[in-house]
């Protein structure tokens, strides 16, 4: 419990610091530029409490980055200057490598089966299979990062992140309903 | 292939040598409580020593009161890679092995007695998993089921679809609705249904926040100012100081900020110490005077960007 409450006040911090940097760096007149500042101090926030020892927020940061150069002062600022926000991808390369041999292996041996005539029996297993594959690559599309990641560790992954977007939402809803009764 | 600590085989041919004159199930019975003793000290011990890493795991983890007990021990395995059986039963049947083992390599056994023990162990052969980690971290004694292949990278590849399950099954308590539904396929849907529900309700919540404050111009002071106190005014013991936010407001609007701040703390304290602590409040005194500094000194930063 305290734990929780501590990751939501890290999190509300480094939020409302990161939605004030956002202003001064870009002007806000819009509603969706006000919406997409909002959401991208608090995505910064959220991933920034992990402190980069989990893939899903070194990917959700980097892609921050990409999407803005602009952005970079903003996570650095939040971050603390301690860490480089560059692509840290050490880590990631190890896995996606052996996820790129393996998967380029498959795709070898899926081109020689193509070429066999294959016998077409509906087995249940292996319709639960592909039920099951196509699952996992949903859930790869939704966790950042996630496409460079195999079974176990998406697991992990997965289960990280829903508890951090559990206290986005939850800071977040609360922020929301306190300034509508405030100001309705 | 099994390999126990020696204190217990000697102990236990000792002791066998005593109850000779007993029966055999008698011998097993002697021999099996002492196994099962022994472990649960060993277990104990390891238990207590990750207690608190657990619960803080747990906590963090889960954000919830309530935690179910398989969550525990399922966490027990994030954290420090101890398997604990799931329940006594399964222990039980597990020392059916491991002592079944000991029988046959330690006491050369006649023929009934291993008769005995066949049929014991199709008994305990549904209920009964394999044997892990025994005290040793540098192996994984695995011993394969009965009918089931026993080449190394089955066995690998059964270990890592048990870590998967594990995984599976602390999703289940997070993700709520997952208990009603079994088999992988059904929880990944659930998972996924989550995850997109809870990525939607942050677009919509920070498209709310954009819409319900559009004088904001994100800026810390208005933010801070307007919204902390009603937010503190928002639990429910604080109903009756709803008042006295209005009064800060009509205030607000002819001062500075700094002196806004000020007031804002004064508020916050005097809310605080009308009820005391909750639980949802996470914003407490300390917490908005770290704000404060925050706000106090971020309006040196676009001096910084020009």
């Amino acid at each position: 419990m305290c734990n929780s409450t501590m990751l939501k006040q890290e999190f509300l911090k480094k939020w409302i610091k990161g939605l004030h940097i956002y202003n001064n760096l870009n002007k806000c007149i819009t509603i969706s530029d006000r919406k997409k500042a909002i959401k991208l101090s608090a995505d910064v926030a959220i991933a920034s409490t992990r402190k980069a020892t989990t893939h899903w927020s070194k990917a959700l940061m980097d892609d921050v980055v990409s999407r803005d150069g602009n952005n970079i002062i903003l996570v650095q600022q939040i971050l603390g200057g301690g860490q480089n926000a560059e692509k840290n991808n050490s880590g990631l390369i190890t896995c996606s490598k052996r996820i790129l041999r393996k998967s380029h292996n498959n795709i070898i041996a899926c081109r020689k089966a193509r070429r066999r005539v294959v016998p077409r029996c509906v087995k249940s297993s292996s319709i639960a299979r592909k039920l099951v594959k196509n699952k996992t690559r949903m859930l790869k599309s939704l966790v950042p990062g996630g496409q460079k990641m195999d079974g176990n560790c998406l697991i992990k992954e997965t289960l990280d992140y829903i508890v951090s977007l559990r206290v986005q939402v939850d800071v977040m809803r609360r922020l929301a309903n306190a300034a509508e009764r405030f100001d309705p | 292939m099994l390999r126990f600590a020696q204190s217990p085989s000697s102990s236990s041919s000792s002791s066998v040598n005593n109850q000779m004159d007993l029966s055999v199930l008698d011998r097993k019975r002697a021999v099996l409580q002492r196994l099962y003793r022994n472990q649960l000290e060993n277990e104990h011990l390891e238990l207590h020593s990750l207690i608190d890493r657990q619960q803080q795991l747990v906590s963090s983890v889960t954000g919830v009161p309530n935690i179910p007990k398989p969550d525990w021990q399922c966490n027990s395995n994030l954290a420090g890679n101890v398997s604990c059986s799931s329940s006594p039963k399964k222990r039980k049947a597990e020392f059916f092995w491991l002592k079944l083992q000991f029988d046959v390599e330690e006491a050369g056994e006649e023929k009934s007695e291993i008769t005995t023990t066949k049929t014991e162990r199709e008994n305990s052969a549904n209920t009964c998993s394999k044997v892990s980690e025994v005290q040793k971290p540098d192996y994984i004694h695995v011993r394969a089921r009965r009918g089931q292949a026993t080449d190394s990278h089955s066995l690998a590849e059964r270990a890592r679809r048990e870590k998967i399950s594990k995984k599976m099954k602390c999703l289940q308590d997070l993700v709520p609705g997952c208990n009603k539904v079994t088999g992988k396929a059904g929880m990944l849907d659930e998972i996924i249904n989550y995850v997109q529900s809870l990525q939607k309700q942050v677009e919509f919540l920070s498209m709310k926040l954009a819409h319900v404050n559009p004088r904001l111009d994100f800026s810390i002071d208005n933010i801070f100012a307007k919204d902390i106190p009603v937010y503190i005014a928002n639990l429910p013991q604080f109903e009756a100081s709803n008042s006295t936010c209005f009064q800060y407001n009509t205030m607000q609007q002819g001062t500075s900020s700094n002196c806004g701040a000020d007031i804002a703390i004064d508020q916050s304290q005097m809310l605080s110490q009308k009820t005391g602590p909750t639980t949802e409040a996470f914003l407490d005194s300390s917490f908005i005077s770290q704000l404060q500094q925050l706000s106090g000194w971020e309006s040196d930063w676009p001096n910084l960007f020009n």
